[in-house]
C-alpha cells in the first residue's frame, strides 16, 4: 500500500498554507467567472421545455382502432389496464378502456404490444391531480344506455343473420349432397345395367 | 486524590458514550438509510448500518413476471443507472434462451451504459462535494447531467427510467441528430472535466477531508467483496469490461483507473472518488469509439412478448457504476423464472461502513459513506 | 455653546422652539439614544433582511442558475415572504428542553450581534455613541455571542444541538485570539482604540495609499488574517460546522423555529456586518474611500462649535445626547444653508464608501461560501492554532517594531 511521500514537516506546513491560498484562489477565479455567465434556469411555466418527440408521457388512446382484444392489458407489468366490452372480434363495442396512473410505470410495453396502433404514450406529462380517484383515468368514450341497447340489438340481429346464413348455407350443403348422392345412384344404377347388355 | 497522574484522573472520570441515530431522513446518506453510530465525543467507536426502509420485494415479483415485463423493475432498482440494470438481466435470460444479439444493439447498449456511467458518477461527484459543504460542484453537475439526460430522452422516451435494453436487442434506434447530440456533450464534458478538478479535487480543504480518511486495505477489500471504484480505489485493478467482457467490450480501448494515495494513502476516500472522475473520462473514450464504430443492422431480435425459456440457471455480472450488479436466473421451462437474485454492488459495499468507521470523527463518517457511492434502492431492492 | 442659543434667541427664531429650550437636562439624551439605538435597529433587521436575498440571489448565480425570481419583481419581496413564513410557524419546545437556557439564547446571540452596532460607524459624524474604547467595546461584546450558542446547545435538551454547541464554543472562542491580533495591528499603527481616529490617521495619505493595508505590511497579512477569523467568528462556510447541514441536521439551531429561529439568522447576517464593517475600517479607510469627498469649507463653524461643546460637556463620550438642544437650537440657522449641503454631502459620500467596502467584503464572504467543502472541526483548530496564531504573532511583532523605528 503505497502513502504519498512524507516531506519535511516543515516544509509540508508551508507547503499546505500555500496550497490552501491557491487552490482557493482558483476555485473563487472559476465561481466568480460563472456569476457573469448565463445561467442555466428554465423559467417555468412561461418557459416550457421541448419535449422530444417519443417522450413517454400520458397515453392517447384512438377508440376507432381499437378490438378490444386486450393484448395492452396482458403486456402490463403491473396490471394498470382495465377493459370492458360489448361483442367480440370486429363487432366490438368499447365500454371501459381505463388506466390507473397510480399503478402505471409509463414503460411503454402496452402501446407496442398493440396491434393495431390503437394507443401511445405522448408528450404530455402534466399529471397532477387532486385525490387517488381522479388516477384513474377513462379513454373510452361514455356510452349510453341507448347506444348500448342499439349495440345489442344490433349484434342480436347480427347474430339472428349469421345463424340465417348458416342454416341457408347448411340447407343449401344438404340439398347439394341429396344432388349428388341421387346422381351417384343414377350412375351405379347405369353403370349395373350396362354389363348386362 | 488517590490517582497517580493528571492522565490516571481524566481516565477515570467516567464519561458517556452517545448513541447517534443519522436518518433515516437525512440530507447526508444517500437515500433512506439509518446509521446507528456510537460516538465517544467526537470519536465514533462503531456503527450500524441498517437497511430495509426502501424494500420493494422485486425478487418476488420476477417471480411472476415474464421475463419481459420484469425489465422495468430492474430500471428500478439502481434508479441512477437505469440503462446499466437491465444489462445482466437481459444477457442472463439471452444466454439461458440461445438468442443472439445484434451487433448494432450491443454498440447501442455500450454507448448508453457509458454515457449511463458518465452521469451516474455526475451525481456521485455533485452529492460527495454537498456531503462535504461545497454547495456548487452539485448545480455544475447536474447541468452537464441534464444534458445526458435530454438525449436519453430523446432516444428511450423517459429521463431516469429508460427501459431501453430489452431482451434481444434495444428499445429504439438511434438517429443522427442523437449521435451530434451525444457528440457535443463529449465535447462539453472534457471541457469542464478540468474545472471539476480545479473546484473540488484539488482544492486543499477538500484533500483535507477526504486523504487519508477511510482507508480501505486492499486486503480487506477484496475480503468484504467490494467492487467497482471502490475496489479499484485500493489498487485492485479488477474491472468487470476488461476481466469478463460482455456486449463487445472487448473491441474497444480504455483504460481502467486504478487508486494510487496521490494525495494520502492508496484506498482512502480521495482515491475512490478520484476513480470516479477519471472513469468518466473514459467512459467518454468508449462512446466516442462506439459511436464511430457503430454498425448498420437491426437493433431488435425478436423474441416475443412471452417465450418458454429451457431449464436451466445463468448468473451473468456487469460494471454498474457502483460496481459489479449480477443477476442470477434460474429459469423452469415456463415464461416464467423460478427465481430471480440480483447481486446489487451498494448492498455489498455497504458492509464495510463498520469496519472502516472505527476511531474516526463524526464528519469522516460522512464523508466515508458519501465515498462509497450508495443507491438505496440498490441496496434495498 | 452659550453663545450660539444667545445668537439663536437674538435672532427671534426662538419663538418656533419655546419647548425645546426649557426641558430637563437628561430628556434630549434618552430621546437621543432611543431615536439612534431604533435607527441602528432598524438598518440592522432591514439590511440583515437585504441580505439574505442578496446571498440567495449571489448564491443562485454562481451556481448558474437564478436566485429567488418570483416573488416581486426579480424576487425582491422573498425576504418579506421569507419573514412572514418564519412568524407564522408554530413555536416549538422540546419537552426535553431547558426552558430559561432554550429562550435566552436566542436573545443573547442577537445582543452580541446587536450591540457593537452601537459604536459602529457609518461616516464621520454618524454614529451613535463614538467612544474612545469603541474597538475594545466591539470586540468583547462580540464574546457574548458565545454564551448564547452554548445556551443554544445545552437548551434543546438535543444531541445534534449539542454537538454544534460543543464545536462552535472552541470554534468562536478559539478565533479570537487571532482577531485579536490582528486588531492589535492597527491599534499599534494608528495609536488609538477609538474608530473615527482610527481612520482619520488612514486618511493622511494621497488618496487611498493612506489606508492601513498599503502603510504596512504587517497590516496587508493582518487584513487577511481578520477576515478568515471573522469568517470562523461568524461561523461562515468554510467554517460553518457547526451549523453543517449534511451532518448535523441544523447544528445548535436544530429544536428552534419561527421567531427563535428569525433571531439567530438575523444575528449571523448581523455579525457578518460587524466583521465587514470592522475591517473595512481598520484596514480598508472606512469612510475615507476610492470617492473622493467635498472639501470642508474653512468656516465649518456651526460643526466645529458643536463639536468643541460635545467635548467640553462630557470628555468626549456621549456625542449625540449631548447635542441635541444646540442641533435643533442651530439647525434652523445652518440646515438648508450652502454649509450644511457641504456637510451633508460630506458624510453621505462617506457613507457610500464605507458601504461600497463593507458590502463588497460582504460579497467576498458569501463568494468564499458558496466555493469552498467545510473544514473539519480538528482542521479548524489546527488552523487557528498553528496557522493563524503564530502569523499574528509575527504581524504585531512586526507592527510595534515599525511605529518604533519609523514613527
Amino acid at each position: 500500500m503505497k502513502t504519498a511521500e512524507k516531506k519535511n514537516p516543515v516544509a509540508q506546513y508551508f507547503a499546505d498554507i500555500w496550497a490552501g491560498i491557491y487552490t482557493t484562489y482558483a476555485g473563487m477565479k472559476i465561481t466568480i467567472e460563472y456569476f457573469f455567465g448565463k445561467k442555466v434556469t428554465m423559467r417555468y411555466p412561461e418557459e416550457k421545455p421541448v419535449i422530444p418527440p417519443g417522450h413517454r408521457g400520458v397515453h392517447v388512446y384512438d377508440e376507432s382502432k381499437c378490438t378490444g382484444c386486450r393484448a395492452c392489458a396482458r403486456a402490463c407489468p403491473v396490471d394498470c389496464i382495465g377493459i370492458d366490452l360489448l361483442g367480440r372480434g370486429r363487432d366490438v363495442m368499447l365500454l371501459q378502456f381505463d388506466i390507473d396512473y397510480a399503478r402505471c410505470l409509463f414503460c411503454n410495453l402496452c402501446a407496442e404490444a398493440c396491434p393495431f396502433n390503437a394507443l401511445a404514450l405522448s408528450e404530455k406529462y402534466n399529471l397532477a391531480c387532486g385525490s387517488r380517484g381522479d388516477c384513474l383515468r377513462h379513454f373510452a368514450r361514455p356510452k349510453s344506455q341507448e347506444e348500448m341497447d342499439e349495440f345489442k340489438a344490433l349484434l342480436a340481429r347480427k347474430e339472428a343473420e349469421r345463424k340465417e346464413a348458416q342454416a341457408k348455407k347448411e340447407a343449401e350443403r344438404k340439398a347439394r349432397e341429396e344432388a349428388e348422392r341421387k346422381a351417384r345412384e343414377e350412375a351405379e344404377r347405369n353403370a349395373q345395367e350396362q354389363p348386362e347388355q | 486524590m488517590t490517582h497517580e497522574t493528571t492522565r490516571e484522573y481524566a481516565d477515570s472520570l467516567r464519561t458517556e458514550e452517545l448513541l447517534i441515530n443519522m436518518g433515516p431522513q437525512h440530507p447526508s446518506t444517500h437515500g433512506v438509510l439509518r446509521l446507528i453510530v456510537q460516538t465517544d465525543g467526537e470519536m465514533v467507536r462503531r456503527t450500524w448500518p441498517q437497511i430495509g426502509f426502501l424494500h420493494r420485494c422485486f425478487e418476488k415479483i420476477a417471480e411472476s413476471l415474464d421475463y419481459a415485463k420484469v425489465i422495468p423493475y430492474t430500471d428500478r432498482m439502481d434508479y441512477l443507472g437505469s440503462m446499466n440494470n437491465p444489462l445482466p438481466f437481459c444477457l442472463a435470460v439471452e444466454k439461458l434462451g440461445g438468442f443472439a444479439v445484434p451487433d448494432r444493439a450491443s454498440y447501442l447498449r455500450v454507448i448508453m451504459a457509458e454515457l449511463n456511467r458518465i452521469a451516474s458518477h455526475l451525481l456521485a461527484f455533485g452529492t460527495y462535494a454537498l456531503d462535504l459543504g461545497a454547495f456548487t460542484p452539485f448545480l455544475y453537475g447536474f447541468r452537464e447531467r441534464e444534458m445526458i439526460l435530454s438525449i436519453f430522452e430523446k432516444i428511450s422516451g423517459g429521463r431516469l427510467l429508460y427501459h431501453y435494453p430489452r431482451i434481444g436487442g434495444v428499445a429504439r434506434d438511434m438517429t443522427p441528430e442523437i449521435a451530434a447530440d451525444i457528440r457535443a456533450f463529449l465535447v462539453q464534458m472534457r471541457k469542464v472535466w478540468p474545472e471539476y478538478n480545479t473546484l473540488l479535487s484539488k482544492n486543499q480543504i477538500f484533500v483535507k477531508r477526504t486523504a487519508n480518511v477511510g482507508v480501505i486495505p486492499r486486503e480487506q477489500a477484496i475480503a468484504y467483496g467490494l467492487t467497482g471504484p471502490c475496489l479499484r480505489g485500493s489498487g485492485v485493478a479488477f474491472d468487470l469490461r476488461k476481466a469478463h467482457p460482455y456486449c463487445g467490450y472487448e473491441h474497444f480501448s480504455f483504460d481502467v483507473p486504478v487508486g494510487e494515495g496521490a494525495m494520502g494513502t492508496t484506498g482512502d476516500c480521495w482515491d475512490r472518488y478520484w476513480v470516479r472522475m477519471v472513469e468518466m473520462m473514459e467512459s467518454c473514450k468508449i462512446v466516442e469509439q462506439a459511436l464511430d464504430g457503430l454498425p448498420e443492422g437491426p437493433f431488435f431480435e425478436k423474441v416475443g412478448r412471452s417465450f418458454d425459456l429451457p431449464e436451466g440457471e445463468a448468473y451473468v455480472p456487469c460494471e454498474n457504476p457502483r460496481g459489479e450488479l449480477g443477476f442470477y436466473v434460474v429459469a423452469d421451462g415456463s415464461s416464467k423464472a423460478l427465481r430471480v437474485k440480483s447481486r446489487a454492488p451498494s448492498f455489498c459495499n455497504l458492509c464495510i461502513t463498520d469496519a472502516v468507521c472505527r476511531d474516526v470523527l463524526l464528519a469522516d463518517v460522512v464523508a466515508i459513506i458519501g465515498s462509497i457511492d450508495i443507491v438505496l434502492g440498490e441496496v434495498d431492492r | 455653546m452659550n453663545d450660539v442659543i444667545q445668537t439663536f434667541h437674538e435672532s427671534g427664531a426662538g419663538a418656533l422652539f419655546p419647548p425645546l429650550l426649557h426641558v430637563p437636562s437628561w430628556l434630549p439624551f434618552v430621546l437621543a439614544y432611543l431615536v439612534g439605538g431604533g435607527i441602528i435597529v432598524a438598518f440592522m433587521a432591514i439590511m440583515a433582511l437585504v441580505w439574505t436575498y442578496g446571498e440567495r440571489r449571489i448564491a443562485g448565480f454562481i451556481q448558474v442558475r437564478l436566485g429567488p425570481n418570483r416573488v416581486g419583481p426579480l424576487g425582491i419581496l422573498q425576504p418579506l415572504a421569507d419573514a412572514i413564513k418564519l412568524l407564522a410557524k408554530e413555536d416549538i419546545m422540546p419537552s426535553a428542553a431547558n426552558w430559561s437556557l432554550f429562550t435566552a439564547a436566542p436573545i443573547l446571540v442577537f445582543l452580541g450581534a446587536m450591540l457593537p452596532f452601537a459604536v459602529l460607524p457609518f461616516s464621520e459624524r454618524i454614529v451613535l455613541t463614538n467612544m474612545q474604547l469603541g474597538l475594545y467595546f466591539v470586540l468583547a461584546f462580540q464574546a457574548i455571542e458565545v454564551i448564547g450558542i452554548l445556551m443554544a446547545g445545552w437548551g434543546p435538551g438535543s444531541k445534534w444541538s449539542l454537538y454544534g454547541g460543543m464545536r462552535l464554543a472552541a470554534q468562536m472562542l478559539s478565533y479570537e485570539i487571532p482577531m485579536g491580533l490582528c486588531v492589535l495591528v492597527v491599534i499599534f499603527l494608528a495609536g488609538s482604540l477609538n474608530l473615527g481616529e482610527i481612520v482619520a490617521w488612514q486618511s493622511q495619505g494621497p488618496w487611498i495609499l493612506g489606508w492601513a493595508i498599503f502603510r504596512s505590511p504587517a497590516a496587508f497579512v493582518a487584513f487577511f488574517m481578520f477576515y478568515i477569523a471573522g469568517l470562523a467568528g461568524t461561523k461562515r462556510a468554510p467554517f460553518d460546522l457547526p451549523e453543517a447541514e449534511s451532518e448535523l441536521v441544523a447544528g445548535y439551531h436544530t429544536e428552534y423555529s419561527g421567531l427563535r429561529f428569525a433571531f439567530f439568522f438575523m444575528s449571523e447576517y448581523a455579525a457578518m456586518y460587524v466583521v465587514c464593517a470592522l475591517a473595512a475600517i481598520l484596514f480598508l479607510g472606512g469612510w475615507h474611500g476610492p470617492i473622493p469627498r467635498p472639501a470642508l469649507p474653512e468656516n465649518a463653524a456651526f460643526f466645529n462649535a458643536w463639536l468643541d461643546a460635545i467635548h467640553a460637556q462630557a470628555g468626549g463620550g456621549l456625542s449625540v445626547a449631548a447635542s441635541l438642544e444646540v442641533f435643533a437650537a442651530t439647525l434652523a440657522g445652518t440646515a438648508f444653508s450652502r454649509l450644511g449641503l457641504t456637510i451633508a454631502a460630506y458624510e453621505i459620500v462617506g457613507v457610500i464608501n464605507m458601504f461600497l467596502k463593507a458590502f463588497g467584503l460582504y460579497f467576498v464572504m458569501i463568494w468564499v461560501r458558496w466555493t469552498l467543502p467545510r473544514i473539519r472541526i480538528d482542521q479548524v483548530m489546527y488552523l487557528c492554532l498553528k496557522v493563524l496564531l503564530p502569523i499574528g504573532l509575527v504581524c504585531a511583532t512586526w507592527a510595534a517594531i515599525q511605529v518604533v523605528v519609523f514613527p
